[in-house]
C-alpha cells in the first residue's frame, strides 16, 4: 500500500491513464490521424506498466541507475536530505501562491496583480523590508507595463471585474 | 558552408542585436550567479519577451543568455564557494582555495580567460564541422528524420534518466502531448479534452516550457528558504592578480585543450551538458596532474574546469542545429525560441536557413566574450547578488513567467497553462523524473509524426522503408545498439552487486 501512495507511483499511474486515453480516443479517428498516436501511446503504456512492475516488485527488475544522472545535479531528482528538508505546508503554501496569482491575473488582471503579488509574498513568506517589496513591486509594475503596453503595444488583461472575457476555452 | 554568413554578420553590426547580446550576456551572468537559477531559467523567463523582436536579433539574445551563464555561474564558485550553476561544480574545488589565499582576482582572470578559450575551441570546432552537417543534413529524408528522433529521444532517455525504461515512457507523454490539437498532416483536431477552442493549436509551447522549466524551479527556490547565499565575499586582490590569471592561463596548453576537447565530445552527447564535462575534465586532470595543490587552489585544475564547461557550448549545438536534437537542457530552450520565431528544426534547418545557424554560432561567441570581459570587471558586484532574498526572487520569477506565458498570444488560459505545467514539472523533479525526455518528446513529437505519415506515404504504408533506406537503418540500428547497451550495462551492474 505504500508503495501504491508513493509519489513516483501516482505519476505513473496518472501517465498510464493519459496514456490510454490518447489509445481510445485516437481510435475515433481517421487511419492517418490515428496511427502514430495509438503506437505510441501502446508503447508509451508498456514502457509504464514495465516501470511499474520494476517500482512495485523490484525482485523482478534489478533496478540500477545507469549512464550519466549522477553527475547530472541540475536534471535529476532531489537528493533525499534536500527532500526530507522540505515540508508539505511548504508546498502547498507555493503552489497556493502560484494558483492565487493566476486567480489574480483573471480577476483583476497583470496591473494590480503583479504589485500585490510581490509585496504579498515578499512580506507574508520572506518577511522582507517594506522599503525592499514596495521597490521591487514599483519596478516590476514599471518594467511590464511599460515594456508589453507601450513597447510592444500588447494590450495586457485587465481581469473580469474590470470588464475583460476570458477566452473561450 | 558560408552561404547565410553575411546576413548574421550585418545583422550582428546592427545597434539593436549588439543592444540585446549585451543584455542577454547581463542576463546570463546575473542567473548564473544565482545559485538555483542558471540559463535554462533565464532563457525560459526571456523566451517570451522576444515575441516583438525580428527572429535574428531575438537568436541572438537567446544564444548570449545561453553562452554567458557558465561564466556566472563561476563567479560565487571562486569568491564564496558557492556553485552558481551545476557546470561550475568542480570549479570551487580549485577556485575558493585560491581565493582564500588572497587571489581571487587571479582565479577569476583563469576562469574568463579559460572560459574564452574554451569557448572559442568548442564554437570552432562546430564551425569546422558546419560542411559535413550540411552534406549529412541532405541525406536526410522522412523515413530518416523519424529514426533520428526516434534515436534522440533514446539516447537523452539512457543518458540523463538513466532509467532508460521511463525516460522513453516520459519521452512518449512528452509526445503524446505534442499531438493535441489541430495535426498538420491531416487537418483533424485531436485530443481535444473537450475544449472546443483553447487547444486548436495544442498545448501552447511556450507557456509549457516555461513552467516546466521557470516556475517548477521557483517553487524549489521557494520551499528552500531565505537567502540564496550566506557567505562572505573575499577579498579579490590587486589588478597584477588579473593580469598574472591570464598569462597562468596559457602556462598549461596541454590541460586546456584536452579539457576543451572533453567539453565538446560531452557536449555531442545529446541531452549532456556542462554540468558533465566540468566534472570529467577536472577528475582526468586531478588523475594526470603532478601540481602538489591539486584540491588545495590548483591552476592547473582551474583551468581544467573552466575551459571544459565553456566548449561544451560548441558540441551542444552540434546536434540541436544539425538533427534538431538538442545537446542539453539550454539548447532545447532555444529550439522552443526557433520554434516560436517560425524557424523549422530538424535536419532542413541546415539546408533552408544557414543564416540562422550562423546567428546561433556567433551569438554564442559573442555572449562568451562579453560575459568573460564583464564578469571580470563586475566579478565584485556579481558575488553579492547571491545574497538576494529568495523570497524576493521567487515572486519576481513567477511574475516575469506569468506576464510573458500571456503574452505570445494574449490569452489567459496561457497563464493557466504555465501555472500547471511549473506545479507538475515541480512533481516530476521531486520524484525522480528527468524534466528533459518531457521536453524533447514534446517538441519533437510534431516532427516525428509528420516524417511517420510522410514516410508511410512514399512507402504506399510499408514500414519496411524505415529499414530500406541505408542511414535510417544504421539510425535504428544506433537505437538497438543504445537499448541494448543499456540493457547490458544493468547486467553487469547486477553481476558486480550479487
Amino acid at each position: 500500500m505504500k508503495r501504491l501512495l508513493d509519489g513516483q507511483s501516482i505519476l505513473l499511474v496518472l501517465f498510464l491513464g493519459a496514456a490510454f486515453y490518447f489509445v481510445f480516443a485516437g481510435f475515433g479517428y481517421g487511419r492517418n490521424s490515428r496511427i502514430f498516436p495509438v503506437a505510441v501511446g501502446i508503447v508509451t503504456a508498456v514502457l509504464i506498466v514495465l516501470d511499474l512492475a520494476s517500482l512495485w516488485a523490484p525482485g523482478l527488475f534489478f533496478r540500477t541507475r545507469v549512464g550519466a544522472e549522477g553527475l547530472l545535479r541540475a536534471e535529476t531528482p532531489l537528493a533525499g536530505a534536500e527532500r526530507a528538508g522540505y515540508s508539505g505546508t511548504r508546498l502547498v503554501r507555493m503552489v497556493s501562491w502560484l494558483l492565487a496569482g493566476a486567480l489574480g491575473v483573471g480577476l483583476v488582471g497583470f496591473g494590480a496583480t503583479v504589485p500585490v503579488f510581490i509585496v504579498g509574498f515578499g512580506r507574508i513568506e520572506g518577511r522582507a523590508s517594506w522599503v525592499a517589496c514596495l521597490l521591487m513591486a514599483v519596478f516590476f509594475f514599471i518594467f511590464i507595463v511599460g515594456y508589453f503596453e507601450f513597447f510592444m503595444r500588447i494590450r495586457m488583461f485587465r481581469g473580469v471585474l474590470f470588464g475583460d472575457l476570458l477566452p473561450l476555452l | 558552408m558560408f552561404d547565410g554568413i553575411s546576413v548574421a554578420a550585418s545583422a550582428l553590426l546592427q545597434p539593436s542585436a549588439l543592444a540585446f547580446i549585451i543584455l542577454g550576456s547581463i542576463i546570463g551572468l546575473v542567473a548564473g550567479v544565482l545559485p538555483g537559477l542558471g540559463n535554462v531559467q533565464a532563457m525560459a523567463m526571456a523566451l517570451p519577451f522576444t515575441f516583438g523582436m525580428d527572429r535574428v536579433t531575438a537568436i541572438y539574445f537567446l544564444s548570449a543568455i545561453c553562452a554567458s551563464a557558465t561564466y556566472g555561474g563561476s563567479v560565487p564558485a571562486i569568491l564564496i564557494n558557492v556553485p552558481g550553476t551545476p557546470a561550475s561544480a568542480a570549479t570551487t574545488i580549485e577556485g575558493y582555495p585560491m581565493a582564500k589565499r588572497g587571489e581571487a582576482n587571479r582565479a577569476l582572470a583563469i576562469s574568463a580567460t579559460a572560459s574564452l578559450m574554451g569557448g572559442l575551441v568548442g564554437i570552432g570546432v562546430l564551425v569546422v564541422t558546419l560542411p559535413f552537417l550540411k552534406w549529412a543534413a541532405l541525406l536526410f529524408g522522412p523515413p530518416e528524420t523519424f529514426m533520428l528522433v526516434l534515436l534522440g529521444l533514446v539516447t537523452i532517455a539512457y543518458a540523463i534518466q538513466g532509467n532508460i525504461i521511463r525516460g522513453l515512457a516520459i519521452s512518449g507523454i512528452g509526445i503524446l502531448l505534442s499531438l493535441i490539437g489541430y495535426a498538420s498532416v491531416t487537418g483533424v483536431y485531436r485530443f481535444s479534452l473537450g475544449s472546443k477552442n483553447y487547444l486548436w493549436d495544442g498545448i501552447e509551447q511556450v507557456a509549457f516550457l516555461t513552467g516546466v522549466f521557470g516556475l517548477s524551479e521557483a517553487i524549489q527556490l521557494g520551499m528552500k528558504g531565505r537567502v540564496a547565499a550566506h557567505a562572505e565575499v573575499v577579498t579579490l586582490g590587486g589588478f597584477r592578480g588579473t593580469l598574472q590569471g591570464i598569462v597562468d592561463t596559457f602556462r598549461y596548453p596541454l590541460t586546456f585543450i584536452r579539457s576543451s576537447v572533453v567539453g565538446v565530445v560531452v557536449g555531442i552527447a545529446p541531452g549532456v551538458g556542462g554540468s558533465v564535462s566540468n566534472v570529467v575534465a577536472y577528475a582526468m586532470t586531478a588523475q594526470i596532474s603532478k601540481d602538489p595543490l591539486i584540491g588545495k587552489g590548483s591552476v592547473e585544475g582551474l583551468v581544467a574546469a573552466e575551459s571544459a564547461n565553456n566548449a561544451t557550448y560548441g558540441g551542444d549545438a552540434i546536434p540541436t542545429l544539425a538533427f534538431g536534437i538538442p545537446g542539453s537542457v539550454a539548447m532545447a530552450v532555444l529550439l522552443g525560441g526557433l520554434n516560436l520565431h517560425g524557424v523549422p528544426v530538424g535536419p532542413w534547418l541546415m539546408r533552408e536557413h544557414m543564416e540562422i545557424v550562423w546567428v546561433v554560432v556567433f551569438g554564442l561567441l559573442a555572449g562568451t566574450a562579453v560575459s568573460c570581459v564583464g564578469g571580470l570587471v563586475l566579478a565584485r558586484w556579481l558575488a553579492r547578488i547571491t545574497l538576494v532574498p529568495t523570497d524576493l526572487l521567487v515572486p519576481a520569477i513567477v511574475v516575469l513567467i506569468l506576464t510573458g506565458a500571456y503574452a505570445i498570444r494574449q490569452n489567459f488560459w496561457d497563464v493557466v497553462v504555465a501555472v500547471l505545467s511549473g506545479i507538475f514539472g515541480y512533481f516530476l523533479t521531486r520524484n525522480g523524473f528527468s524534466l528533459l525526455p518531457l521536453i524533447i518528446g514534446f517538441l519533437l513529437g510534431a516532427v516525428a509524426e509528420q516524417a511517420f505519415i510522410q514516410s508511410l506515404h512514399i512507402s504506399e504504408g510499408s514500414l519496411a522503408i524505415f529499414f530500406t533506406h541505408p542511414v535510417s537503418l544504421l539510425l535504428f540500428l544506433g537505437v538497438v545498439a543504445t537499448v541494448l547497451y543499456s540493457v547490458f550495462q544493468r547486467l553487469v551492474a547486477k553481476g558486480v552487486a550479487q
